[in-house]
């Protein structure tokens, strides 16, 4: 009888204190700290041929971290986004494919604290390894041009988007970007490789109305350059380029606008370069 | 003797099955494959199912190693404790056909156990799979070159836990040597990688020719590790799996051989 009596009262001594852990770290959870990392190098020799699993294990770590500290009526004070940024950091690191950390990195350290070049360089190294991937290129392209305000890079990222998907929206958005950042003559380069690529009638018709813009966009810009060669100075209208001979005439714009010159000296015009929305919008 | 390895495999085999190894891993791995993983696994956001192959492969290479050095511990040592080798070996049976006999019953059991462990996972991969849908199904046929690889890097540990049983009087050497292989054949690949860097010109050369001799001297099992292969689905040709068994087979042959010889030179009293 004695040994059950000690396994009886033992067995309820261990359930008195479960509880009482229990309870201590459920107080420890408004407290809880994402904790220290070890540098990334030392992980992957600690991982030996897990090291995948340890990477995952790091970003769940920062993960479930991150959501139990956010509120959505407070908002998230107190949070360590360093701590939390080299965790994701030594987590790709690990494990480089982890699309998870990737969607992550951008959810929270763009939108969250404005972190856009430390973000891109963790995006840099997802790319390099899924390179399949057109939702890496997309976030670094749309951080550089959106964040950054680098039409440049952004458009590059973007080309890169639309080569992998072959979609007609993403080479009108990277021609777009190259338009912003005075790159016509690129613009029009790419849209003229996409349209040899994509063979879908209904996908082409958007890319060709794009760059026939481009196109006189393209021109004004040369008789604009022209001008300046011979009368030392801007043009004021692109009348003006038309009354001296420099243009035949005024280009048409294929989205139905009206050209024009803007203060910086941009071509730009009424349309915006879309499509006129259609009238049952504006009742 | 070719007879006399395979009678000494077929017990060392059934020893296995006696002492009920494969109902405790068929339990285990039930447990773990069809339970825990899928469970896991869906706390991810969109790679459910390649959290759960990443956690099946772990899974499958921890208890395959935790089993290889333990068997090929006591495989000889318990043996020799209980002077079973001593009546074995009274027979007309060489010392070789005992060794590679041994081996073999190693061999079988770890295979048999991969094949469970193997097909036990495939439900619950499938479960993971369906929990989320990916432009990325699993391919099974990485799935499978990943775990054969798992199975080939645990023969060769294997072969290294005989080498040293052969010779040891203890049980600590094999055990210790064994891991002590399974780590560094894990990390001569980094290390080697490390020195052809731009820090390793820092290095002293004694540093670097040490690192060059261990990469050669000691089983690459960075070679065989295809995990993320398999759970990226990364490109993966049959060139190269051919390469790395055919790597394990002669590495296989020669620490053998070794244990075949310090196994002849050795007094059974």
């Amino acid at each position: 009888m004695r040994p059950l009596l000690v396994v009886i009262l033992a067995a309820g001594l261990v359930a008195i204190l479960q509880i009482s852990i229990k309870e201590q770290m459920e107080q420890r959870r408004l407290e809880e700290k994402l904790g220290y990392l070890p540098r990334k190098e030392v992980l992957k020799v600690m991982g030996l041929d897990h090291r995948g699993l340890l990477g995952q294990y790091i970003f769940f770590k920062a993960m479930t971290y991150y959501g139990g500290k956010i509120d959505p009526f407070l908002g998230s004070k107190g949070i360590e986004y360093y701590n939390m940024y080299r965790f994701i950091d030594a987590a790709t690191y690990l494990d480089p494919y982890n699309i998870d950390a990737y969607y992550f990195t951008e959810a929270v350290f763009t939108w969250g604290i404005g972190r856009i070049r430390e973000t891109n360089r963790i995006l840099q190294r997802g790319l390099h390894y899924r390179y399949w991937d057109p939702m890496l290129p997309f976030f670094i392209g749309f951080n550089y041009f959106y964040f950054l305000k680098d039409y440049e890079r952004g458009a590059r990222y973007i080309q890169k988007v639309a080569e992998m998907q072959k979609s007609s929206f993403y080479t009108s958005l990277a021609s777009r970007l190259l338009y912003e950042a005075n790159r016509t003559d690129l613009a029009i380069d790419f849209l003229q490789e996409m349209v040899k690529e994509i063979t879908k009638e209904n996908l082409r018709r958007p890319l060709l109305k794009r760059l026939e813009a481009l196109k006189m966009v393209k021109k004004i810009e040369d008789a604009m350059e022209e001008f300046q060669r011979r009368f030392g100075r801007r043009p004021h209208s692109i009348e003006e380029m038309v009354t001296t001979g420099i243009l035949d005439q005024v280009p048409q714009d294929p989205y139905g606008g009206r050209f024009y010159i803007d203060n910086s000296g941009k071509v730009r015009s009424t349309s915006r370069f879309a499509p006129a929305r259609r009238k049952q919008w504006n009742r | 003797m070719l007879k006399d390895i395979i009678n000494i495999a077929g017990v060392t085999f059934k020893g296995g099955l006696r002492s009920r190894l494969f109902l405790t891993i068929v339990v285990l791995a039930l447990l773990v494959f069809l339970i825990l993983i899928p469970s896991m696994s869906s706390f991810s956001m969109r790679q459910i199912r390649e959290v759960a192959t990443s956690l099946s492969l772990s899974v499958i290479s921890f208890i395959l190693l935790v089993l290889t050095i333990f068997l090929s511990i006591t495989l000889i040592y318990r043996d020799m404790e209980s002077r079973v080798a001593i009546s074995v070996l009274s027979l007309p049976i060489s010392r070789p056909a005992y060794i590679i006999g041994k081996y073999l019953g190693l061999v079988v059991t770890l295979v048999f156990t991969t094949l469970i462990l193997f097909c036990i996972s495939v439900p619950g991969l499938i479960i993971s799979d369906a929990l989320y849908k990916t432009d990325m199904p699993i391919k099974w046929s990485n799935y499978m070159a990943a775990t054969f690889t798992e199975l080939l890097k645990m023969l060769i540990i294997g072969a290294w836990g005989v080498l040293l049983s052969s010779f040891a009087t203890n049980a600590f050497l094999p055990l210790f040597g064994t891991v002590g292989i399974y780590i560094i054949g894990t990390l001569t690949q980094s290390i080697y990688d490390y020195i052809r860097s731009p820090y390793g010109e820092e290095l002293p050369a004694i540093a670097v020719i040490g690192s060059k001799i261990a990469y050669y001297l000691f089983p690459n099992l960075t070679a065989l590790d295809l995990k993320f292969k398999a759970i990226y689905n990364l490109p993966l040709s049959y060139g190269y799996l051919g390469t790395v068994s055919l790597y394990s087979l002669t590495y296989i042959t020669v620490v053998l051989s070794l244990a075949v010889l310090a196994f002849n030179r050795r007094q059974i009293l």
